[in-house]
């Protein structure tokens, strides 16, 4: 299992992109966030509690994601985040860039 | 990062901070939910998601990171930090505020000062494109036009989008009340135009209004229709009495607007008299409006051009030039040397401070070296110390910049009253935005500075040493000492040139005062009197002065008493070119010229002036008697050293009548004791008819007692004579000089204060410095005794010390004042620039007072019980 932390040293922004990602599928809370990457990934993410609330603030200052409080499915109070348009953008860019550096590795992991 | 969201995201950090504490234990709950649905005991799940989440605290911190701004954050903590440390020692918080409050206040008043009258726009449009225009001869003298000159610079020009003329006068304006004597200019019908400021109410003057018979039109300055004339809403087209005379008002000024003089209150048309519509008749000063894009070069090459032309048509403008001076350096010019040697004065007393308060901090980290040491001992990084001192300095500078600020009030009344001869009083100074901006970044400069200092010597805490009990480091104290002591020393340096500028002003202060001005100013009452000249009038204008002095005369306690055109030191510069008979008609470029005065019997008996030969002017020299003359030694000295004076008959200007030189006078310095004395011809008053000679006459009376004290009953004989008849001007002889020298007094002022303050403050600097020194001490000093040194070695090491602070700093201030000095060399008056004496006399009781503040630790050196302080380890 790889733990997603907010300095991943192999790929920065890795954590953000995925929030981001994740939250295309409509609002969630926090907790639902980590368990939606986790399952997603057939479990081999896991994201630290300790680095998504900061990466989550991160996103709300820069006007990426919107937070508001609502009602979770068993009716309990959560506070919920969305994708903001700058945040759809944001993340197609983060997401192109992604894709080119890990073109770029396979490409040397391939002819090296 | 966008700032303003941030800036939001600032704002509701309170809130934020619940949200997201609510959301963490929303998610350790639903977490530890899953978990029991898995399986796990409700005690084990809670245990392991609270795990797995960590340190809440340190999380929730890292998150507010992202919404505030945690440097700006730590810092206010560290503000809080400094606050508190503050609060606990006043006694020490009062001394320093109020030293960097001195400091940072002289600064303050100076730049008020420095601000209103050399850096605030001046109020017309494009003022910097307004020219103040005179006429030059061959080069190398300065002075007014005349009207014809002044029309074919008007008609040739193309650089000017215009040019006035003007020339000052006093109006006796009459109303209800006594006639007041109110400053007026005479001023051609484009006066407005050029200045770019049309009346607010009204017209400005018509074309046809420069003509004889259509100038009795007047345009009145806000301030005088509002105090004199009730903002009475009908004053266009009232009729009122100036100069005996009706005029109807067309006009009122903007508001503020009093070009030339900060006191004119009234513009009336130029109209030319026959006298002033020679081309040799200089008294009118020119205001010209540069055409945009045209620079002052180009005009001046172009009037000079004209210039030429114009000499070859009319021989009296051989070697005519022109001269143009930017508005602003008309105005202002004069005062930037003082206003120099004053931001010297106040930079110098605000590095003292700013030294001062440095070596008292340095004292107080020694206090808190544990505390330091500790801190660094449990990871504070040294540059969050260093912001920690920083915190500390800006607030004891932030309050200093409060205090400055709130006393600013006063300070730049006081500076003001001091300099009011000497600031031009169309500029008056206020402190306005600029001048709290400044303070605030002087401020924060004296923070810089204080902290720079301390933070170097605090550089070297070892944590080892300072932890250990009773460790007084050695290498460490004594590297705060020395710190410490070279701070005192560059105090004492800059008391030192501070001393040595008041001593050297003091000392040409003594040297000028020494200068006789010729006569002798004291007990002597001046005052000044417009007098309405008609033209066509065939009495003399001055028949009822005469009828005033014999009254004045007669009055008890009135010893003598004269009347004269222009006062020695009151105003110069009103000269002709002087023929003698007999001699060729010179060429008019190196024609003698000399002052001319009209003159009153009585006038010389009055300033006490001797006449070494022949007569004065009496009551003989009437209008219709043979015309005479009185001139001056220096007149004598250059244009007939060879020959007997007397009885030689010289013209004027204008002079169809030969008049006859009848005495000689002794020099009066007509423009002050600085310059040398000019070639002065004095008409007895009677038989001057120029009306530049005769517009204003100034009343000279020598009194018994207090002169000012005769002021009154001196006014109310004129009245007595003439109830019309307007005063102004009324002050001393005296008071003229001293006010001519205006900039002087202001340095010395200025130099004294702080000169007193800077020796008082490093002074205190040295006591602070040698008293902790003794503190830091006691223990070396307690073996010593132990050891068998005696008391009194004790004393003398103590003082030795102080004593050797202090000559370093002497030594140091030594040489800066070199520079100083030539600096303040355009105040000097007869002073070689380093003078011996001067210095002595600075560094003498300099000195003294070091060894006096050496004194009270050095007692408490010798009293160092030794059993006491060996114990102590």
């Amino acid at each position: 299992m790889v733990r997603l932390a907010a300095r991943n040293e192999m790929l920065p922004g890795t954590l953000d992109m995925l929030i981001l990602k994740t939250l295309t599928l409509g609002r969630m809370h926090g907790y639902g966030i980590a368990q939606r990457i986790q399952q997603v990934s057939g479990d081999v993410l896991q994201v630290e509690e300790g680095s998504l609330y900061p990466a989550l603030q991160r996103l709300l200052v820069n006007g990426w994601v919107k937070a508001e409080w609502g009602t979770s499915e068993n009716n309990r109070r959560a506070r919920f985040y969305t994708l903001t348009p700058a945040g759809c953008e944001q993340l197609d860019s983060e997401t192109a860039s992604f894709n080119q550096t890990v073109a770029a590795i396979f490409r040397v992991l391939e002819t090296a | 990062m966008h700032l303003f969201r941030r800036l939001g995201f600032l704002a509701q950090r309170e809130q934020l901070d619940r949200d997201l504490r609510s959301e963490m234990q929303q998610h350790v709950e639903l977490l530890t939910a899953d978990l029991i649905n898995e399986g796990t005991s409700p005690e084990e799940a809670r245990r392991i998601a609270l795990r797995r989440f960590g340190n809440q605290r340190s999380l929730r911190e890292e998150s507010r990171d992202w919404w505030g701004f945690p440097s700006v954050e730590s810092f206010i903590q560290d503000l809080r930090f400094g606050a508190r440390l503050l609060a606990r020692s006043p006694g020490f918080t009062l001394v320093a505020v109020l030293t960097l409050a001195l400091g940072i206040g002289a600064n303050t008043a100076v730049f008020s000062v420095v601000n209103s009258v050399l850096l605030r726009p001046f109020s017309y449009p494009h003022y910097e494109r307004l020219v103040n225009v005179w006429r030059t001869h061959d080069q190398n003298w300065i002075g007014s036009l005349s009207i014809p000159d002044f029309r074919d610079w008007q008609q040739q020009n193309t650089a000017l989008e215009g040019i006035a003329a003007y020339t000052t006068r006093r109006l006796s304006l009459e109303g209800p009340a006594e006639p007041q004597a109110i400053e007026a200019a005479r001023v051609t019908t484009n006066f407005f135009d050029v200045m770019g400021t049309p009346p607010a109410k009204g017209r400005a003057f018509l074309q046809e209004e420069e003509s004889n018979g259509r100038g009795n039109v007047v345009i009145l300055s806000h301030e005088t229709w509002v105090s004199d004339f009730g903002s009475d809403p009908n004053i266009i087209g009232r009729v009122i009495t100036l100069n005996r005379e009706p005029f109807t008002v067309v006009g009122v000024a903007a508001s503020g607007f009093h070009y030339p003089h900060a006191l004119t209150n009234a513009w009336v048309p130029l109209v030319p008299s026959m006298a002033e519509e020679r081309r040799d008749s200089h008294s009118f000063v020119g205001i010209g409006r540069l055409k945009a894009g045209v620079t002052r070069e180009q005009a001046t090459a172009q009037l000079n051009t004209i210039c030429t032309a114009m000499a070859k048509d009319h021989p009296e403008d051989q070697g005519l030039g022109s001269q143009l001076v930017p508005l602003k350096t008309a105005e202002v010019g004069g005062v930037e040397d003082g206003l120099l040697v004053a931001f010297l004065v106040v930079g110098f007393t605000f590095l003292i401070a700013c030294a001062n308060v440095a070596t008292f901090l340095l004292s107080r980290a020694a206090a808190r070296q544990r505390e330091i040491a500790i801190r660094l001992a449990v990871g504070a990084k040294s540059s969050r110390l260093a912001v920690q001192f920083f915190a500390e300095g800006l607030l004891l500078a932030g309050i200093a910049a409060v205090v400055a600020l709130l006393v600013s009030r006063w300070s730049v009344v006081a500076i003001t009253n001091v300099g009011h001869a000497f600031f031009p009083a169309s500029r008056p100074v206020t402190t306005d935005y600029r001048a709290a901006i400044f303070t605030l970044v002087l401020a924060a400069l004296a923070a810089v500075l204080v902290c720079l200092v301390v933070g170097w010597s605090a550089r070297h805490i070892s944590v080892a040493d300072a932890l250990k009990e009773n460790a007084a480091s050695v290498a460490g104290s004594r590297r705060r000492l020395r710190g410490q002591q070279a701070l005192v020393a560059i105090q004492l340096a800059c008391a030192f040139l501070l001393l040595v500028g008041a001593g050297t002003l003091v000392e040409s202060f003594i040297k000028l005062s020494r200068v006789s001005p010729g006569f002798d100013p004291h007990h002597v009452l001046a005052m000044r009197v417009p007098i309405s000249s008609q033209d066509d009038s065939n009495s003399h204008p001055l028949l009822l002065v005469e009828n005033e002095l014999a009254r004045v005369r007669a009055l008890p306690g009135v010893i003598a008493a004269g009347v004269i055109s222009f006062l020695p030191m009151q105003s110069w510069g009103t000269n002709t070119t002087i023929r003698f008979q007999g001699a060729q008609p010179p060429v008019s470029r190196e024609a003698p010229w000399a002052e001319v005065r009209a003159v009153s019997p009585g006038y010389y008996d009055a300033l006490r002036i001797r006449l070494p030969r022949g007569r004065g002017i009496s009551n003989a020299d009437t209008a219709s008697a043979p015309p005479v003359a009185v001139v001056n030694e220096t007149f004598v000295k250059q244009y007939s050293p060879n020959q007997d004076i007397i009885g030689r008959q010289i013209s004027m200007t204008d002079g169809q009548a030969w008049a006859t030189i009848v005495g000689v006078m002794e020099d009066s310095l007509q423009a002050g004791r600085n310059q040398p004395a000019r070639a002065e011809v004095d008409l007895p008053y009677m038989q001057a008819k120029y009306a530049y000679l005769t517009q204003s006459m100034t009343f000279v009376v020598r009194t018994a007692g207090d002169p000012l004290a005769m002021a009154k009953p001196v006014q109310q004989t004129i009245r007595s004579v003439d109830p019309h008849q307007a005063v102004f001007g009324t002050t001393t002889v005296e008071q003229i000089i001293s006010d001519l020298e205006g900039d002087r007094h202001f340095a010395l002022w200025l130099l004294g204060v702080f000169a007193g303050l800077a020796m008082v403050l490093a002074a205190a600097g040295l006591f602070a410095q040698l008293s902790y020194a003794v503190t830091e001490r006691t223990h070396e000093l307690g073996v010593r005794i132990a050891l068998g040194a005696k008391r009194s070695d004790l004393l003398r090491i103590v003082i030795v010390q102080g004593a050797l602070v202090a000559g370093i700093g002497i030594l140091g201030g030594l040489i800066a004042s070199v520079g100083l000095v030539k600096v303040m060399r355009s105040l000097l008056f007869g002073v070689n620039p380093v003078q011996a004496s001067v210095l002595i006399s600075a560094a003498l009781p300099l000195m003294i007072v070091a060894l006096l503040a050496s004194f009270l630790p050095a007692r408490r050196a010798m009293a160092v019980d030794p059993m006491i302080s060996l114990r102590c380890e």
